[in-house]
């Protein structure tokens, strides 16, 4: 046994025998338990991961405190068996609730072991390595025919990313080694190799490699991993935090870009995204770090890349070793008979390749879909043109190296930052073209070249503040000033203090006494739902046709990984709705009945999901018209929950006391419509039902997915039904036939003139029936963008304004949704919305004289 | 060829091609090349290149590891190990 030395520190990386087998210290174990419980409640606090992640983290706290002190020999198998309750203890409880165990989650789990430990077995079966290979390949079909749902199985779908990730690449770096290495790994060893503790929460991190993995255990002062494990892990915070910022802040849709500004943005904001990914990274090579895996700095300093070569080698170490091992080398060696530089050029291009075919490998296997796209695949050509070039020229000029603590000159460290800032633009074109929807898409941006902005921000103020926050680190790093010496104590302090300070201006307590600035602040960071621009796009089902929802955008792949893929269609896929290839664009089905998001959904003679009315109400029977869309079609709750109906039976159950002997209230909504969509069903049948009364509702955000609708309505003609549309085409030389994304840009500007043209066509078509329209503000559960602007067009307009903003007051909205991948409000968000609306119509007297009485049905509800 | 010709040769080599103007004292035998980013991709095949034609041997692309060249100590013990072999 080793002794215990209570009060002294180790004082810098190698300074006493290496392979872990340092003195242990108290001190020492207090300062890092105590650095990584700060990082967990930073985690916590700011909900930066999921809650996945938090109960890896207590894993990992936990056993590391037991690991610290194990003998050399014991923590190795002791890591693989927290690695396995990692896995238990997320299958356990995959929900947002502490409290809620789902014990049929550990089958999934003893999957998972399972369906690993046969894989593992098959690469060491004792007949020849191609009859190997051959069986692991056949594997690999069989589970992905059961990842397509070809095959029924009897775990569920949120086994395949993490079985994915531990697998997909690590099985062909493990038979590589298998092959080629004679010595032994031990058992634990393996398992520790594929099964690491943090992988069940990240399933963006599926390559290390095996030797390395192995090499690299305990290669150093075990006191000098585990801080910089620690130092890793709080900077992937740091990128996180980065990340959320960019991501509720910078992102900005193509359409939406009207100026030189808006273009500069559009251009940085999908490079910066990938700080999600580096960030996860680092605290996933930090948990490793703190079991003593010394693996390689991963993601280091790659906005700071002075070439192009230089970016790969930086961005993602582990990824680019495995295309180094497993393709590149092996092909240099079989080209460089036909001379040095086509050996250069073909191995490179053929790894960038291979980069894009193993991409879509990835994805296939960790969405079940496949990611074949012309942005995907001109992104890694164009990458591996730009990298080829630079290694060519390398390779005949030299490229400026120095030494660790040396420093370049300034005449090189300066062209070096030139350099960088040159590169960073370059890979922030690329990566928005990457993103983009379409090819045209991002060509079309460009059209805003030397269009100003509206405010005082000039374009060329943006390029010398990127210029200025990319080139001077660059600077900096060229004249080595990255290369202090290590010292645990220093870095035991300085990542102490910060992390302490981090967690308490996390605090409810203290963040609101900071004033409302840094609430504000803190308050955005700790969102983590989908930004404006991707709810409003999920909601209209933009993304359901995109075979790449979520490549480049991880809050967009968290959604979609949890979602179910039966019975969760939307709307114009099911036999509810018919499409007109008019306008509105569907109607529902008349006497259509379908199951629809979980639940049995029934449409009246009329095409209205209610209950059956006579065309025309019965003398002095008050009637009411709803128009909407899916919130108010009900999308996920059953007939009887809609908002629309407890409302009605609301009505009529103080009908006696009101002077009226019944009400009607019926539901035109209809899921996916626009106010094009509204105007069109307002004028062809709405009005025909005689309402005395109609109420539209609507959320915020809703120019742009009204201009999606309309872009769809102009190609086919239908848009032209209305002379304020065919106006501002021919007014403004917009060409109908361009591309749906680039012609959806070009209308932006005209979204608030449309939107206004539509409500007041509504209005007067309303007025001339005499029917009195209420715009009534409804907010998702979700909603955090305002809905001033719709709200001021329609008083415009001529609607009465009415507003139910606060109706989700004091709940927390992820209660009220009907799925976690679904924003629409669940049966307790429709009784909500009942009630308010309710309460609104009573304050409102005098514009709807309704009658009605204070009855409150909260017993009924 | 002994280790202490290897270690010259690589050093020289490593100095004058990757390392130019860099006092020769600051490239010690443990200094990591991999780590340090003095051998990248390209910079290993060059090295490559010069140990199999000056050294005679014959390196297979599974063998371009860290353990192998991380430092110029190592260089010379693979190299060695690799005569020895042949």
């Amino acid at each position: 046994m080793h002794s215990i030395k209570p009060l002294s520190l180790p004082l810098s990386a190698g300074s006493t025998e290496p392979t872990g087998t340092e003195p242990r210290s108290i001190l020492a174990w207090f300062a890092i338990a105590g650095q990584l419980a700060l990082f967990i409640a930073l985690v916590y606090l700011l909900k930066l991961e999921t809650y996945a992640l938090v109960r890896v983290l207590l894993v990992a706290l936990a056993g590391w405190g037991v690991h610290y002190f194990l003998p050399q020999r014991y923590r190795l198998p002791f890591f693989v068996l927290l690695s396995f309750a990692a896995i238990a203890a997320v299958f356990a409880n995959l929900g947002p609730n502490w409290h809620h165990w789902r014990f049929e989650g550990l089958i999934d789990a003893a999957w998972i072991a399972a369906i690993g430990l046969v894989l593992i077995g098959i690469v060491h079966l004792p007949i020849a390595f191609g009859w190997r290979v051959l069986a692991l390949v056949g594997a690999g079909c069989g589970l992905a025919a059961a990842r397509m749902d070809w095959i029924a199985t009897p775990w569920t779908r949120a086994v395949w990313p993490v079985l994915a990730s531990m697998f997909m690449f690590r099985l062909i770096v493990y038979a590589y080694e298998v092959r080629r290495d004679q010595r032994m790994a031990t058992v634990s060893e393996r398992l520790a190799y594929f099964f690491m503790l943090p992988n069940v929460c990240f399933p963006l991190f599926p390559v290390v490699d095996f030797r390395t993995f192995r090499s690299s255990y305990y290669n150093a002062d075990r006191h000098y991993i585990y801080q910089t494990g620690i130092q890793w892990m709080f900077r992937g915070a740091v990128h996180l935090i980065c990340y959320r910022i960019v991501y509720q802040r910078l992102v900005i849709d193509a359409a939406d870009v009207q100026n030189q500004i808006d273009l500069l943005q559009f251009i940085i904001w999908p490079f910066l995204l990938y700080l999600k990914v580096s960030g996860t990274f680092h605290i996933i090579t930090g948990m490793l770090r703190l079991f003593g895996f010394n693996l390689p700095e991963t993601h280091n300093l790659y906005f700071i890349s002075s070439s192009f070569t230089d970016f790969w080698r930086r961005i993602n170490i582990y990824w680019k070793d495995f295309i180094m091992k497993i393709v590149y080398y092996p092909l240099y060696f079989r080209f460089r008979r036909w001379g040095e530089s086509v050996a250069v050029v073909s191995a490179t291009l053929l790894a960038f390749l291979a980069t894009w075919l193993l991409h879509n490998y990835q994805w296939f296997w960790l969405r079940g879909t496949w990611v074949f796209t012309w942005n995907d695949f001109l992104f890694w050509m164009i990458l591996a043109v730009l990298v080829t070039v630079n290694a060519l020229y390398e390779m005949r000029h030299g490229r400026t190296r120095r030494l660790r603590g040396g420093a370049l000159s300034w005449n090189s460290s300066l062209q070096t930052a030139g350099r960088t800032i040159g590169v960073f633009v370059v890979i922030s074109l690329l990566w928005s073209f990457w993103s983009a929807s379409s090819v045209p898409q991002w060509l079309s941006v460009f059209d805003t070249v030397g269009v100003e902005g509206p405010g005082k921000t000039t374009p060329a103020l943006v390029l010398v503040a990127v210029a200025a926050i990319i080139g001077i680190p660059a600077l900096a790093l060229a004249r080595g000033g990255a290369d202090r010496q290590y010292s645990f104590r220093r870095s035991v302090a300085s990542v102490g203090v910060c992390g302490l300070i981090a967690v308490c201006i996390s605090l409810p307590v203290v963040r609101d006494r900071l004033g409302e600035t840094v609430s504000t602040a803190m308050a955005e960071i700790r969102v983590p739902n989908l930004n404006s621009r991707d709810n409003a796009n999920l909601e209209r089902g933009y993304y359901e046709n995109l075979v790449n929802v979520g490549a480049f955008n991880p809050e967009l792949w968290i959604v979609y990984g949890q979602r179910r893929n039966d019975s969760w269609d939307n709307l114009d896929k099911t036999p509810l709705s018919e499409f007109t290839g008019a306008l509105p664009t569907t109607y529902l089905r008349p006497l259509s009945q379908a199951d629809f998001k979980g639940t049995r959904v029934h449409i009246n003679r009329w095409g209205m999901r209610d209950q059956d009315y006579e065309k025309i109400p019965t003398p002095g029977t008050p009637r009411i018209a709803i128009v909407g869309s899916s919130h108010v079609f009900g999308e996920g709750v059953a007939d009887d929950e809609t908002f629309e109906g407890l409302l009605e039976r609301r009505l009529n159950a103080q009908a006696a006391d009101s002077g009226y002997r019944d009400y009607e209230v019926l539901n035109f909504a209809v899921g996916g419509y626009v106010p094009l969509d509204v105007l069109a069903i307002t004028e062809d049948r709405v009005l025909a039902f005689k309402p005395q009364y109609i109420f539209y509702f609507e959320h915020s955000a809703l120019i742009p997915r009204m201009l999606k609708r309309l872009v769809k309505a102009i190609q086919n003609g239908s848009a032209y039904r209305y002379d304020f549309v065919s106006d501002i085409v021919r007014e403004n030389g917009i060409d109908p036939s361009a591309d749906r994304e680039v012609l959806q840009r070009k209308l932006t500007p005209y979204g608030e003139r449309l939107l206004r043209s539509i409500y007041s066509r509504i209005v007067e078509a309303a007025k001339r029936e005499g029917v009195r329209v209420f715009w009534i503000y409804l907010p998702r559960p979700d909603e955090r963008t305002s809905a001033e602007l719709e709200r001021r067009i329609a008083s415009e307009a001529g609607f009465n304004v009415l507003d139910l903003s606060n109706v989700y007051g004091g709940h927390d909205w992820r209660t009220l949704l009907v799925a976690p991948w679904d924003d629409h409000p669940n049966a307790a968000g429709h009784r909500l919305i009942a009630d308010k609306l309710y309460e609104v119509l009573q304050q409102h007297r005098d514009l709807i004289p309704l009658n009605l009485v204070v009855a409150p049905q909260k017993e009924e509800q | 060829m002994n280790a202490i010709q290897i270690r010259t040769m690589a050093r020289d080599f490593i100095l004058k091609e990757f390392l130019p103007g860099e006092r020769p004292e600051n490239l010690t035998d443990s200094t990591e090349l991999i780590t340090d980013g003095i051998l990248d991709s390209l910079a290993t095949l060059k090295l490559v290149a010069y140990l199999e034609k000056s050294c005679g041997i014959e390196i297979a692309p599974d063998e371009l590891v860290p353990e192998n060249l991380n430092s110029i100590a190592q260089i010379a013990n693979f190299v060695q190990s690799k005569q020895a072999s042949t």
